[in-house]
């Protein structure tokens, strides 16, 4: 379905709005912060012993009888991460969660950024290796098709671990996920950010995760674990229910915000065209 | 405990499937959840519970076996005991039985009894409900359906009348006049023999109002009700005295159930034909505990008509408390004299108009000619010595020697107080009395000697003898048979009481059987109520059942009767000294009534946990 023609137009379409929205051309153009050998202005410094003699901006000098150098933006490809929670949590939401990977990993790679997907469970598993370039889209969309649920458990710590241990490099990191980790997502939030990733959550959750329509006698069964519990449900226990969730997606949006991490949610109703076009036109996945 | 199917018993294996449907039953739904870790922390805090929840499935096996097996315990129909005899449960309704105890009647009381009783019947024993008062009224059939038993006793009402205990049912329940309420009878055993008497029982469900020693042996009795304090009037009487219209005695009697004397005010009233009470007379009295003596007191300037005696006190009991009494206005008959000698039969006449004022002497417009040797055309007549040719007599002929003296009709009104064989009939005439005639006396050869004929509206009292020859003039029973004769011809032959009791028969002035007679009963009186339009024939009313005054009007005139209780019985309400007197009886409701009660709360528990089950 991912590898669908007309699948892979509505890609077109939101990669040709995506450019429209952020202005100019993304090819390679992704702004850093350190400054370098590019073509664009970016301040002046003083001059230093064995700095570039090309850079002595000789007009300031003869006005002002001081040696100083222009510095330039340094221009160099971003790398994105895409990690798909493939968890058996995600067995609803799944089809829904890969769309949006592949529409976000499409524009990365139409951008010439550099892209690597994995899917998160009770272990990480690679579902394409870090590659750029129009070329790899094809690739990329087959690996994401052929991803299927697995694990027992959502190890998000543990594969955040994982993922910085195969991948120093700093990027954006675009977490696709229900975030309901037993284990919390704070840990693992932390420590992405702690090694200087920019990190986006897009949390999707559909009326089986929020909502509790069971009532009276259940024999409840975690899809993961494959845990039982006999309860018995009264609308009280559903309230709770409700509001425990209510709770841990509060908790994910403070906590999102107090760390400057990005965060759009989303069910499985609206079409993933519109969230993209939301999240773009919010400023893209800058936090 | 027995039972009555014990085969329904088998029942039981029907607990088998029930379990095994139970263990099908409550395997709950498999659901899969995402938040399975939320899901554990919200049962974290409800670990009190979970104890209550690891039982309840037992809960709910044990509550639907305990509804299966009530169910079949019910089926087998169980009894407490097994003594089953046909029961007839008569309720005393007497006016004692109006006394309220304790906040509710002793009525209410003995039908709470006699419901308790119904139901312990269970259906499985045949019942009938009557009530007693001076009668025995059967209201139900003998029937094992226990509502219509139930509705019969529901139906009874409180009455005024006094208990008889003679009305009870006899030990092999002799059927009951057919015309009591319409009910027919129970029917009664073949013969009252020893077995018959053995598989019926008389349960006497009363206040024990009566002397315990006059309870017959085969009646059980189940007392209801505690002794109480009343005072009530047990006797009155009001009349003109003697030869005085403007005085009125007045006798009356009091009984109190008070341990200590109670001073209360007796107090008389007349009451005007549109109601207006008029106060006479206040009698301060002083009550001592039991039947106090009599006492009697005369009031002047007092009117005719009806009257009240009222005790001012507030009692258990406030039916004997007001003494509903009439005075009757002196209505003497008119009588005429026609008779060649007339002095000993104007005299005789005037005899009665001195005192009670019964007869008066006229001339003119009588009801009533006496007359002797003459055949008075008047509609009422009585001849002594016919003479001559009359409508009285067909055949009148020579003077003969009667024999000895014979009473054909006994008791007839005309020879009240009369001994007619003692008369000497001298100068008696043989005599063919007229076709249809009545022979009160005649002789041994059939000579009639005293008899009534009737011609058209005419009536006649023929008394064949010569009074002069017979010195019957001396005789004291000459004015006795002028009394008696005289009062029949004009319907008077009995004269209203001052007041009568519930259930007492009352003489109907003129009152015959081809004579209707209206009866008004006592307040509350609704023009449209079938109680207005109460009609009667014959000389007597029997239809007393209110306290307070009738009214009966016929053609002879409009004449007003007092119904009061004045019963000793009924009013001396402590009843402490007669004692239940009856074998073991099932009351209450059945075993399986229970059983079934039981079963329906398990099966309520039961589905209040279900319900849990299904939607929490």
């Amino acid at each position: 379905m991912l590898t669908d023609p007309a699948f892979i137009r509505r890609l077109d379409s939101l990669y040709l709005l995506a450019r429209k929205v952020l202005g100019g051309s993304l090819q390679a153009e992704r702004r850093s912060t350190h400054k370098g050998t590019g073509i664009t202005f970016a301040d002046y410094a003083e001059y230093y012993h064995g700095a570039d003699y090309r850079a002595i901006d000789w007009r300031v000098y003869a006005r002002f009888d001081s040696l100083v150098i222009k510095l330039f933006e340094l221009e160099e490809d971003a790398t994105v991460y895409i990690l798909v929670d493939s968890s058996r949590s995600m067995e609803s939401k799944f089809l829904y969660a890969r769309k949006l990977a592949a529409a976000l990993g499409y524009i990365t790679l139409k951008s010439l950024d550099r892209l690597a997907v994995y899917g998160l469970s009770d272990t990480l598993n690679p579902l394409l290796d870090a590659c750029r370039g129009s070329a790899k889209v094809l690739a990329f969309l087959r690996s994401l098709e052929a991803a299927k649920t697995s694990g027992r458990d959502t190890c998000f710590t543990a594969c955040s671990r994982v993922f910085q241990a195969r991948h120093r490099r700093r990027g954006l990191v675009i977490l696709l996920s229900d975030f309901l980790f037993p284990d919390g997502f704070e840990e693992g939030l932390r420590f992405l950010q702690f090694h200087k990733h920019d990190v986006y959550c897009l949390q999707i959750q559909d009326d089986a995760d929020t909502r509790c329509t069971w009532k009276g006698d259940v024999d409840l069964e975690c899809v993961e674990t494959l845990k039982r519990k006999r309860v018995t449900i009264s609308p009280r226990e559903a309230r709770q229910y409700e509001q425990a969730i209510v709770d841990w997606n509060e908790w994910l949006r403070v906590f999102c915000a107090r760390n400057g991490v990005g965060l759009a949610s989303t069910s499985t109703d609206p079409p993933f065209e519109s969230v993209l076009q939301d999240i773009l036109r919010r400023g893209g996945l800058v936090a | 405990m027995t039972f009555l199917s014990p085969a329904l018993l088998w029942s039981f294996i029907a607990l088998v499937p029930l379990a095994a449907i139970y263990f099908l039953k409550v395997r709950p739904r498999k659901k899969p959840t995402t938040a399975y870790f939320l899901w554990e922390r919200i049962f974290q805090e409800k670990r009190a519970s979970s104890l209550f929840h690891r039982l309840r499935d037992a809960w709910s096996l044990i509550l639907m076996a305990l509804a299966a097996a009530a169910i079949c315990l019910a089926l087998g129909r169980p009894e407490w005991a097994d003594v089953r005899k046909d029961l007839l449960i008569v309720i005393d309704n007497s006016a004692s039985m109006s006394a309220r105890d304790g906040g509710t009647s002793r009525l209410d009381l003995a039908k709470k009894q006699a419901n308790d009783v119904v139901q312990g019947l269970n259906g499985n024993q045949r019942a009938a409900v009557a009530i007693v008062g001076q009668k025995l009224r059967y209201l139900s059939h003998l029937t094992d359906n226990p509502r219509e038993l139930l509705e019969a006793i529901d139906s009874i009402e409180s009455s005024a009348e006094t208990l008889d205990l003679t009305s009870l049912p006899a030990s092999n329940w002799e059927a009951a006049p057919q015309d009591l309420d319409g009910v027919e009878a129970p029917p009664s055993p073949q013969a009252p023999n020893q077995s018959a008497q053995n598989k019926h029982r008389v349960l006497f469900v009363s206040d024990g109002g009566f002397d315990a020693k006059k309870l017959p042996a085969h009646v059980e009795l189940l007392k209801v009700g505690t002794p109480l304090d009343n005072v009530g009037l047990v006797a009155a009487d009001i009349a003109f005295l003697a030869g005085d219209t403007g005085r009125l005695g007045i006798y009356y009697q009091v009984a109190s159930t008070f341990a200590e004397p109670q001073k209360v005010d007796l107090t008389l009233w007349s009451v005007a034909d549109d109601g207006h009470e008029q106060l006479h007379k206040v009698i301060p009295l002083t009550i001592k505990p039991g039947t106090n003596p009599s006492e009697t007191f005369e009031l002047a300037g007092a009117p005719a008509g009806r009257w009240l005696a009222r005790l001012d006190i507030a009692d258990a009991l406030s039916e004997d408390n007001t003494a509903y009494l009439v005075v009757a206005k002196p209505d003497p008959i008119r009588v005429a004299v026609e008779s060649p000698d007339p002095f000993f039969l104007e005299n005789s006449v005037q005899a009665f108009a001195r005192g009670e004022q019964l007869l008066t002497l006229v001339k003119d417009s009588p009801a009533v000619v006496l007359g002797k040797s003459v055949a008075p055309k008047a509609d009422l007549a009585i001849i002594f010595q016919p003479i001559g040719d009359s409508d009285w007599w067909t055949k009148l002929g020579d003077e003969v020697e009667a024999g000895a003296a014979r009473v054909l009709v006994e008791g007839h009104p005309v020879l009240r107080h009369l001994d007619a064989t003692s008369i000497p009939f001298v100068g008696a005439r043989q005599i063919t009395p007229a076709a249809g005639a009545q022979v009160f006396v005649a002789d041994d050869n059939g000579l009639p000697l005293i008899y009534k004929a009737r011609h058209g509206n005419r009536t006649a009292v023929v008394v064949n003898i010569d009074p002069v020859a017979a010195e019957f003039y001396f005789s004291a029973w000459f004015p006795v048979l002028v009394h008696s004769a005289v009062t029949h011809l004009a319907g008077r032959e009995n004269s209203l009481a001052a007041a009568y009791r519930p259930g007492e028969s009352v003489p109907i002035p003129a009152g015959r059987d081809e004579i209707l007679t209206k009866i008004a009963p006592p307040q509350p009186i609704k023009s449209d109520s079938a109680a207005t339009r109460l009609e009667t024939t014959g000389a007597w009313f029997r239809g007393i059942e209110k306290l307070g005054f009738y009214t009966l009007q016929n053609p002879a005139g409009k004449h007003t009767i007092g119904a009061s209780l004045f019963s000793p019985a009924e009013s001396l309400l402590n009843n402490d000294e007669v004692a239940d007197k009856h074998e073991a009886i099932s009351r209450g409701r059945s075993p399986t009534a229970w059983l079934t009660l039981l079963a329906i709360v398990a099966l309520a528990a039961e589905s209040i946990l279900y319900h849990r089950r299904k939607v929490g």
